[in-house]
Parts: structure tokens; sequence; C-alpha cells
């Protein structure tokens, strides 16, 4: 499997090998927002986290920026395992960027565009300094196509797309290797949505960096995306490359997403997963989606439910997940 | 001639800083008794300022400057407020995006169940808990006693707002008005809500109206849809029609710039530019400077929202010079 990493003869850029962050909540019990995760970013591609609230897919996103420690498992950024401190962690750091979902919020009112995109070249120095990658602020700002006329201009006078471009602009000025886009588009009207897309896919291309796209949207990561992690409270629970996940997904829980949207169309024949009504969050002892699951059966619930595989690059957390796929392939007949 | 509301020229105004700007400009539209109607478009292009001006919500710098909505005999935008609250408790419904923003945060839901049901109902005695529960079971929360116990802040937003259509429909209203009712919830919620709502409101033979900026929402769950650019109705008519054979560019764009609209990774349709703030009502059309086939006439001129000339179910207009050009594109 090429992307697999070890052994499949690619480098990845980064592989987090069975991963758990979990948090402390006020009544004192440990909570596991992210439970035993493993997913690779190989190089150039475009890997989509998606999932709900209270998924896990933020806490990712944090684990991988440097600001979670996991409790357990390796995070390992071109071969080498990354601990989360002191000159490491600036080094690593150099070589991530971040694209937040609310680009209003996450840029300082009082500074300039110019002064937004130049803060990072002053705090770190450059991660990659490849061929190709763009040499002055100037540059950078023409590539996420905001005009020089705007670079004297405050974050408030600009449009939410236009924010987001110099979002986007600060997070690629230092040359990463990764960047981690967490809801990029979700504040984002369908026109300026459209916009932004076009822009991450041109980046990705000229700059030949790898993306770890977070969303809840599952058009969104279908387009942007060359493979999918689905996860639902802080698990995987299906993955794979984006044509097979959403033209075949075989989780019930990546169906219910998928026909959330297209009930009429592509959702015909699924099932609706019931609202899980004061569930608390003290996770069930067996599959993560039991308590919600139309397909749910006793032997869903003795023990943790892993990710086997179920075709080539394509593997799901699922014990019945054949029977389930013959169930529905009857049912659309 | 049947129709349950009807709004005539609705201009809205906000005072800014930067002077007065609209929030919509003469919008005009009569609902039919039991129809689902979806009202989408952008942020700020007047869609939730048109229901928040029928339901008196508009915040303290926005007022109605112009304009009518009849229901029922009855004009929504002149009324005295006491009348204005009566017609909202028994007949007119809301659901709101956030819906903890309408739950009282410090009373128990069966004491907010309560208050509702005396104000609506002042001949029957008891305090209509039993009543409370029908419909909580009848939006799908499995154990009502439960959420009757519970304050506002113990519930998921899926159950708080399926508490919302529950105290809703206990009222029995005939319409009912949702501004984004599932905007705040995850998709497989969402789906759930939207199933529930559509089908009280279907079994009842009630009149819904949803803002939402979401097509999808529309096209499952609603029979027409109004479309709103720059705080006017842009385009009208059946959802079937509008999606498959848009007749205006603003709404042929929005569909091209949805991911699912193209193959995958491929270039999306962009809208260049962005939606306007309208500070006047004069000049040409207010999607000009973003359309793709603007001509010197759309500049000079204001389209009217007129019927095209198709064969379309129901009336389907479009304000736009050249609609009958985009419906045949």
């Amino acid at each position: 499997m090429s992307f697999r990493g070890s052994g499949g003869g690619i480098l990845n850029i980064l592989e987090a090998r069975r991963v758990t962050v979990s948090y402390r909540r006020p009544d004192g019990e440990q909570f596991k927002a992210v439970d035993d995760v493993s997913f690779d970013l190989p190089p150039n591609q475009a890997v989509g986290l998606i999932g709900e609230s209270g998924s896990g897919k933020s806490t990712v996103a944090r684990l991988l920026l440097g600001l979670v420690a996991a409790d357990s498992g390796q995070v390992i950024f071109r071969g080498k395992d990354v601990r989360f401190a002191g000159r490491d962690l600036a080094r690593y750091r150099r070589q991530v960027g971040v694209v937040f979902q609310e680009p209003f919020e996450s840029l300082n009112p009082a500074m300039t565009v110019r002064e937004l995109v130049g803060e990072p070249l002053k705090v770190q120095r450059s991660g990659r300094g490849t061929a190709g990658s763009p040499s002055s602020i100037s540059d950078v700002l023409s590539l996420v196509g905001i005009p020089a006329a705007l670079s004297d201009r405050y974050p408030g006078d600009l449009s939410g797309g236009q924010q987001q471009r110099v979002g986007i602009a600060r997070a690629i000025v230092n040359d990463p290797a990764l960047l981690v886009l967490d809801e990029p588009t979700s504040s984002l009207d369908v026109s300026t949505r459209a916009q932004i897309l076009n822009l991450l896919q041109r980046i990705k291309e000229t700059l030949s960096i790898s993306y770890l796209f977070i969303s809840h949207d599952m058009e969104t990561v279908a387009h942007l995306c060359d493979q999918i992690y689905v996860m639902y409270r802080g698990r995987v629970v299906e993955h794979g490359r984006v044509s097979d996940v959403l033209d075949n997904p075989l989780h019930p829980y990546t169906q219910a997403l998928i026909a959330a949207r297209d009930p009429h169309g592509a959702g015909v024949g699924t099932r609706l997963l019931p609202d899980l009504v004061g569930s608390g969050v003290t996770a069930p002892a067996g599959c993560v989606l039991e308590p919600r699951c139309p397909y749910r059966e006793e032997s869903c619930r003795n023990g943790v439910v892993n990710l086997s595989d179920a075709g080539l690059e394509h593997q799901v957390a699922c014990i019945k997940f054949r029977e389930i796929a013959e169930v529905r392939n009857r049912s659309s007949l | 001639m049947n129709s349950l509301l009807a709004v005539d020229g609705l201009t809205t105004e906000f005072a800014t800083p930067l002077g007065p700007v609209f929030g919509t400009l003469n919008v005009s539209f009569a609902l039919d008794r039991g129809t689902r109607v979806g009202i989408v478009g952008e942020s700020g292009c007047g869609k939730s300022t048109t229901i928040r001006a029928l339901l008196g919500l508009l915040p303290a710098n926005g007022r109605v400057r112009q304009g009518s909505a009849n229901y029922d005999g009855t004009d929504l935008v002149t009324v005295s407020g006491k009348r204005r609250r009566s017609i909202l408790a028994s007949q007119i419904g809301f659901i709101p995006q956030n819906p903890w923003g309408s739950l009282h945060p410090t009373l128990r839901i069966d004491r907010q169940f309560r208050n509702i049901f005396r104000a609506t109902d002042g001949r029957s005695n008891g305090d209509g808990r039993d009543l409370a529960k029908e419909w909580l079971r009848r939006v799908q929360l499995p154990d009502p006693d439960r959420v009757l116990n519970s304050f506002a802040h113990q519930l998921s937003g899926g159950m708080a707002q399926r508490v919302i259509i529950a105290m809703t429909m206990m009222r029995d209203p005939t319409l009912i008005l949702a501004d984004e009712p599932t905007t705040a919830l995850d998709s497989t919620v969402a789906r759930e809500i939207l199933e529930i709502l559509t089908a009280l409101v279907a079994d009842s033979g009630k009149t819904l109206v949803v803002v939402t900026h979401d097509l999808a929402v529309v096209r499952n769950y609603c029979e027409r849809v109004m479309v709103m650019y720059g705080g006017r109705i842009v385009e009208d008519g059946a959802v079937g029609d509008v999606l498959r054979q848009p007749a205006h560019p603003y709404t042929r764009a929005l569909l091209l710039a949805l991911p699912s609209t193209v193959a995958r990774g491929s270039e999306l349709q962009e809208i260049s530019g962005t939606p306007p703030v309208v500070t006047s009502d004069g000049g040409g059309c207010g999607f000009a400077p973003r359309c793709p086939i603007v001509a010197n006439m759309c500049l000079e001129t204001a389209p009217t929202l007129e019927a095209i000339s198709s064969g379309a179910r129901i009336r389907h207009l479009s304000r736009c010079h050249f609609a009958d050009r985009v419906v045949g594109s």
C-alpha cells in the first residue's frame, strides 16, 4: 500500500502512529478526544479528515501544531519522532503552516496586511527554501490573489474571502512542507468558498505542499482531497481514496454523512442515524457508533472495533460491513 | 387568491455609522397555504431580514421603511404591539438558528412548556405536561420526562432544536418561519430534524418558510424557492425548475460554485467580487458588477421580477433582462 508509509518506499511527510490525546473534564474524569488514531500524510497529497462536533478532528489539528501533547503514540515528521519541546518544536513548527476557520478572529486587527504576512518571516526563518517558493511578501500576496493596493489596509477593511486569503498567505509565507487547514471555508459564503477552494488547489500544485484538510463537509473534502479519514468520537472509522469512500462508503456513519446531504440521490436506501440523545461522554465499550447504529447487534458491543482492510487502500472499522453492503445493494435495486 | 401571507414592496433599512443601508428592497411575494418555501441567499442578502421584519424582530437600528405584509387581513408591518403578540402567540411560529437563544436559561423545560400552554390554552385545566410529553415524542425525543426536567444548557443542539419545534407545533400555528434552523447542527442531526419538521408540517397542512444559505436544504425539503441577492428577490419558482433551469445568472453561478456540480478536483466556477452593501435603490441591476453576461442596459435600467416565458409548472420569475437566454443556456 503506497500510503502506508514505512515499507511502501514513499517517505511520508508525516505519520501519526496510534496517537491518543485525552482531556480532563470538569468532574475530573479523563476523556479521550483522540483514541488510538493513525494516519499518513504523503508528499504532495491532500488528506481529508472529516467528522462532526466531538469527532476529535480539531484535536488532531492541535496535536500536529504542537498545541497539545499525545498521551501515547508517536508523531513522526520526515522519519523522525517529533518531541514537542524546545528547539525541536520550533524547527518543526516552521515546517507546518495553519489556516483557521475564522479568518477575522485569527488576524490582528491593528496590523496591516503587509505586516500580518511579514510577521511569520520575522518570527521564524524560512522552512524549506525550495526553488519556486515565493521570495517576498508581495510574491505571496500575488500568489493568494490580494491586489498590491490592499497591502496597507487592515483586516477590518477586507471581505471575508480576502481575510482568508491573508490567512493563507501567512500560512505559506515560510514555505512549509505541510499545511493544516482547519475548516478554512466553513465560515464563507458559497461564492467566496469556490474562490478559496480554487486557490488552495492552485497553491498545492504550485508549491508541492501536503494538506491535512479538516472539515465537516463531505462535498468540500471530496473536491480537494486525494484520500480521506472519517472520524467519529475520537476514532477513525473509515479510510480510503476519496473516490472509494464517496462512491462506496462502507461504514454506516460514512453512509449517513453522505446521505445527510443528498437523501434522495446518493443517499437512497441509507437509514437515518438517530440523534444520540443524552448519550453523555462515556465512550461505549465496543464500536463507537453502536448506540446510534441502525444495524447494531449484540456482537458490536464486544470490545473495540479496529480498522481492517476492506479493499485496496480502503479500511473500515465495522464488523458487519459486508452484510450492510449486501442490504444496501438489495435495497437500491 | 388563497394566499396566507402577501408581502408587498417590503423595504427595510438599517442605520449605520456610514449612513442608511438597505436590508431588503421592494420585496414582494405571496404564500399559498400549505406550501414549503425556501428563501435562499448569501450573508447580507436580506433573507433573514425579510422574516424578521414580518415578526417585528428587526434589531434596534433597523426599521421597515415601506411596504406591507398582509397576514389574514392584518398588516404585520403596522399592527399594534399587542395584536402582533397575539398573532405570534397563536398563529405564527418562529424557529431560530440558535435554539438556546430562545429557551429560558434558568427555567426547566417543563415550566417553559407550561407557560406556553397557559398563554395559548386558557380554557383547559391542568399544566399541559401530558400534551408537552406527547409533542416531545412526536419530535422523536425518546425520554420526554428527562427532557422536561432539564435546563436548556443540559440539552444538545439537536435536542434543544427539537424542543423548540415541539413548543412551536404545540401552539398549532398556521405559518412557521424558520431562520437557518439547522445551520448550527451536525449534518446527520440536521437531516433528522428537517425530516421531522417537514413531516409534521405536511401532516397538519401548515405553511413553512425556511431561510437558508444551503441549496441542499431547499432541494431536499422545499417545493418553492425564492433566491435573494442584494436585498431583492432575483428569482422565484418551483424548486425543480429553479435548480434545474435557473433563470437568473446569480442562481446559475451559485449552483456552479458548488463542489458537487463539477468533477472532483476540477476548477470551480468562481463568482468574482463580493456581495454588495446596498446603500441606494437606484441605478441598474444589483448583480451587474459580478455578472458574467452583463450588458450596457443592465448598468442603466434595473430589471423587474417577471415571469419567464418557458413552460414552468408554477410561476417562474426572474429579475434579469436576459432571463430567457439564461434559461436556454
